[in-house]
């Protein structure tokens, strides 16, 4: 702890401060657009930084690192239209939440929650760390399989109306997620001959095209909606006593849930946003709200994707070792210091280490401050004319997919998920499990085959291994038991 | 009740079951090399195809028994709901307007072109300050992007040659 | 030719590109470097620090970087010999992943069609395994190899790059079935080095430096060294001295379009030269940890000729192409 206040002081200089400002408002800029996230600006931004001092440097990383965090989920919310991964889920409650006049209090509670979400992550690195790297090098690939089972199992509580049409959408985004090169054996699957396909689809690129673009073709396709003017503020601005009361619960169940996922070297920041809404609906009191704008579907996942982030830190700063592109390239900036990268890294820097730690949860307070103000200014956003409004995300969103693999390409990709997404809005299909597809099933398969190749062939291996089993035990638990309980109730109505 | 609806749904089934059975028919192409692997790269492909198929012909053939029964459909569909054309026209044109010019004439007239046909498909009629509008957002967006992040947008090989 | 006359070559070439300015502009002045990777990987970086290194040092006016990622480089390497076709201003950054990923993804164009610069840097490889294992060195790890070949299942990189293709000449060389090694990919060096200490897989491969800390910290316990000789300050083995005949480097290189002339070779030959004897390039080598493997010229053209049978021999081997 001692450590984590020098650390502090490092980063607390008026200079360092004015880095995390010009990192925070970076960010955020960046987050709104999809496909540019921050890895890819830190990449960017290493040569320039290269004569900055390190802390500055760092603190200017983690301000933008939150910023784009923030961004994204600010796009999300108001304009359903998701800049990172991490907050895909956000966009469902979210959205829903600003169409009825929520927006500002579903940014609050974002906001909030993300930091939360942080203070409790650095609490958890600081005292936690030696012992979740432990447990995290546990899970080899039959423990990841049998995750992504527990994870898939969560797909139940965004089916929507229909489970036929919530099971299409998946499986629309399990074959989506098979394109490419075939990461076991090296066959191309399903590309067509096409080069491009080769490396697969990118995730932004299908939830931009089903998001965005699907959605902005559907409402202009109806008079109705298109003509529908979103009332940006209806009620108090701030959240009410009642949208607190229903928050902080999710916020810290949340941050709870998000912590370890970032700490498993193939955990993300994706999975634990599934895991926390779907946790958040079961334990809600209305759960008939979820799908309808429920605070709690916003407020869990929001910390969960953030506290993540600190997960993220504990296997690189204790093993050297990068479990997200962030992660990566945060390790060649390491390097681009001099630092080499690795289980010494702690003892032989501590200062930095610390002094990362530290900025990391600056930017994250420096967001707070500088966000909550704003939230007014962001849902005015709304105001704008429906024609100007979707102009301009369309506009960026084209902007965001070109600029992440500079390619002509994927817009044309775009435009094919953007149709897809109209036909699943017009014919009632959720777009959730498609995404949720998308990205648990080339995991789940490529564990499950990496777990039977070690084992050359031995299916037991999922049984055996404790983890696995317990994790196996427990999705089980969740498909079988709303059956067992319907069974119970009819049981007693009868007697 | 919206016999046309289930049509739609049943032509919908049938077309997921089509997609499905294209997935079977790929897999087969998916070359399995003698690598060592208990699970070869077609299984999952195999099951995520077969599995498709199975549930677009349930959905058609759910849809064609609410046909037959001319009861209410099984599920809300929207399909008899009004549709505008124009507008989807509209800015299916300007997507593909800018896949097609985006390198020869760069991301700005691309871009505002984008903004200016989805502002008309949105029903916008105020076609002086939509342009202005347009081209402001596509200057103010690429001169942020390139001179500030340093991302590379096309500026139009048309006007500045190939470099 | 030693290294002096080389210079001389070097300078002369440069002499005569600068009296060619005279008349008209050079070529090189604005030179454009294509990254077939997204920004962050070691072709970016290698593209940004010639980038760098050539403006600061006055060696062309202007650089620019292109990053034409996907599939393993060969779109970039398509778009090379497709667009820039015959452009004397163009360099691209490729490397031995690239051999690989053209025969694994059957690309249509080869690096045949291109014109070969040089080699610049270069990193080795180490076998390692977690240091709880019970395998001391490697003869334990050939032993059980030839005893069992698919019950050691090795940890690395994508299918039919770098670490499994020493995975493969490891196998051949120790005289065991190279058709049956157990390789598990992994994606990205973090995935592989979980499951690596963890214990999850017996053996790993991967770049030196992405390891070097967990090997000095003790958590990795290195068997072996891909390296011709011993790397000097690195207490690792070859594979050479412990009875296993192999040597393989990660290179990167450099490589310029198809269908420019021979003076405009010369030229691009002459700028990288000159990098590569700044100051500002030996910074940016011993910054970044990069090993210096700079061949220029005929050599390096017969290397990449070479490299590329030895490397579809082993991909068939392995089965990962027909």
């Amino acid at each position: 702890m001692g450590a984590l206040l020098d650390g502090f002081a490092t980063a607390l200089t008026v200079v360092n401060l004015g880095w995390c400002l010009v990192g925070v408002t970076l960010g955020t800029a960046i987050g709104i657009l999809p496909g540019i996230g921050p890895a890819l600006t830190i990449a960017l931004l290493l040569p320039v930084t290269a004569h900055l001092d390190p802390t500055g440097a760092f603190i200017m990383f983690a301000g933008l690192y939150y910023g784009a965090m923030y961004g994204s989920s600010t796009t999300s919310i108001l304009l359903n239209t998701p800049g990172e991964t991490g907050s895909i889920i956000t966009a469902i409650e979210g959205n829903l939440m600003a169409r009825q006049g929520r927006g500002a209090a579903a940014l609050a509670t974002a906001a909030i929650g993300s930091f939360v979400a942080g203070t409790i992550g650095t609490v958890l690195l600081t005292v936690l760390a030696p012992l979740v790297v432990k447990l995290a090098l546990k899970f080899g690939p039959a423990e990841y399989f049998a995750l992504m089972v527990v994870a898939f199992t969560t797909v139940s509580g965004l089916l929507g109306t229909s489970r036929l049409r919530g099971m299409i959408s998946l499986f629309l985004g399990l074959a989506i997620g098979l394109v490419g090169t075939d990461a076991l054996t090296g066959q191309a699957r399903f590309t067509l001959g096409i080069l491009q396909l080769l490396d697969g689809i990118d995730i932004t690129v299908v939830a931009v095209g089903l998001f965005a673009v699907g959605e902005a073709l559907y409402v202009a396709s109806r008079p109705e909606l298109r003509s529908a003017q979103v009332i940006p503020i209806k009620g108090s601005l701030w959240m009410t006593k009642e949208e607190w009361a229903r928050s902080w619960k999710p916020w810290v169940r949340g941050s709870f849930l998000g912590f370890p996922f970032g700490a498993l070297p193939a955990g993300g920041t994706e999975i634990p946003t599934f895991l926390s809404y779907f946790l958040e609906k079961k334990m809600s009191k209305r759960p008939e709200e979820f799908g309808k704008g429920a605070i709690e579907g916003v407020a869990g996942p929001e910390a969960a994707n953030n506290s993540a982030v600190a997960g993220v830190l504990v296997p690189l700063l204790t093993l050297g070792l990068p479990t997200s592109a962030t992660a990566a390239i945060l390790l060649a900036a390491f390097q681009q210091y001099g630092l080499q990268p690795g289980p010494l890294l702690f003892t032989s820097n501590s200062a930095l280490v610390w002094g990362l730690i530290a900025s990391l949860y600056l930017g994250n307070i420096a967001l707070l401050l500088l966000n909550l103000p704003l939230v007014g200014m962001w849902v005015r956003l709304l105001a704008i004319p429906t024609p100007l409004l979707y102009g301009g995300i369309l506009v960026f969103a084209t902007l965001g997919v070109y600029s992440y693999n500079q390619s002509v390409f994927d817009l044309g990709l775009l435009f094919i998920f953007g149709i897809v997404g109209y036909l699943m809005r017009r014919f009632d299909f959720p777009v959730a499990p498609a995404i949720i597809g998308m990205i648990l099933g080339p995991l789940a398969e490529q564990n499950f085959r990496r777990a039977l190749s070690i084992t050359q062939g031995d299916y037991t291996v999922f049984f055996t291994h404790p983890i696995s089993a317990t994790l196996l035990a427990i999705a089980a638990l969740i498909i079988v038991a709303p059956f067992l309980l319907r069974l119970r109730q009819r049981r007693l109505a009868s007697s | 009740m919206k016999r046309g609806a289930a049509a739609a749904e049943l032509v919908l089934g049938l077309g997921i079951a089509a997609l499905g059975a294209f997935l079977l028919w790929e897999t087969g192409e998916i070359r399995v090399s003698p690598v060592y692997a208990k699970v070869g790269p077609r299984v999952i492909p195999n099951l995520v195809g077969g599995i498709m198929t199975a549930l677009g012909l349930l959905l058609a053939w759910q849809n064609w028994r609410a046909m037959q029964a001319a009861g209410p459909a099984p599920s809300r569909a929207s399909a008899e709901d009004r549709t505008d054309w124009l507008p989807i026209g509209a800015i299916a044109i300007a997507l593909i307007q800018q896949i097609l010019l985006f390198e020869l004439l760069g991301f700005m007239p691309t871009a505002a072109i984008l903004f200016y046909c989805v502002a008309y498909g949105f029903g916008s009629r105020r076609y002086l300050r939509d342009a202005l509008i347009a081209i402001a957002i596509a200057v103010v967006a690429y001169v942020g992007f390139v001179h500030v992040l340093g991302l590379n947008l096309p500026a139009g090989s048309l006007f500045f040659g190939e470099d | 030719m030693n290294a002096t006359t080389l210079r001389k070559l070097a300078t002369a070439v440069v002499l005569s590109a600068g009296l060619t300015t005279a008349s008209g502009a050079l070529a090189v002045d604005n030179l454009r470097i294509i990254a077939p990777a997204n920004p962050g990987g070691g072709w970016d970086q290698t593209a940004r620090a010639m980038q760098e290194v050539m403006q600061s040092a006055g060696i062309v006016k202007s650089a620019t970087v292109e990053n034409v990622g996907g599939a393993g480089g060969t779109i970039g390497l398509a778009q090379l010999a497709d667009k820039e076709k015959g452009k004397p201003n163009v360099l691209m950054v490729n490397g031995l992943v690239m051999v690989g990923a053209i025969l694994t993804n059957q690309s249509a164009v080869t690096l045949e069609q291109t014109t070969p610069i040089a080699r610049l840097t270069g990193e080795y490889e180490v076998v390692v395994v977690p240091a709880s294992s019970d395998i001391q060195n490697l003869s334990q790890l050939v032993e059980k190899l030839k005893a069992d070949t698919g019950a050691v299942a090795w940890g690395g990189g994508s299918a039919g790059g770098t670490d499994h293709i020493l995975a493969g000449l490891i196998a051949q060389a120790a005289g065991a079935d190279a058709t049956k090694i157990n390789y598990v990919p992994f994606s990205g060096g973090g995935e592989a080095l979980a499951a690596i200490l963890g214990g999850h897989v017996t053996a790993g491969i991967s770049g030196l430096g992405e390891w070097i800390g967990q090997i000095e910290a003790g958590e990795l316990r290195a068997l072996a060294i891909s390296s011709p000789e011993r790397l000097e300050g690195v207490d690792i083995p070859t594979l050479k001295e412990q009875g296993v005949d192999v040597e393989l480097a990660n290179w990167r290189a450099v490589v310029a379009a198809p269908g420019i002339s021979d003076a405009q070779k010369q030229e691009l030959a002459a700028a990288v030269d000159a990098m590569v004897k700044s100051d500002g390039w030996k910074k940016v080598l011993s910054d970044k940890g990069w090993m210096d493997l700079y061949m220029p010229g005929d050599a390096f053209a017969k290397y990449l000729a070479d490299e590329n049978a030895r490397v579809s021999a082993i991909l068939k081997t392995l089965g990962l192409v027909s």
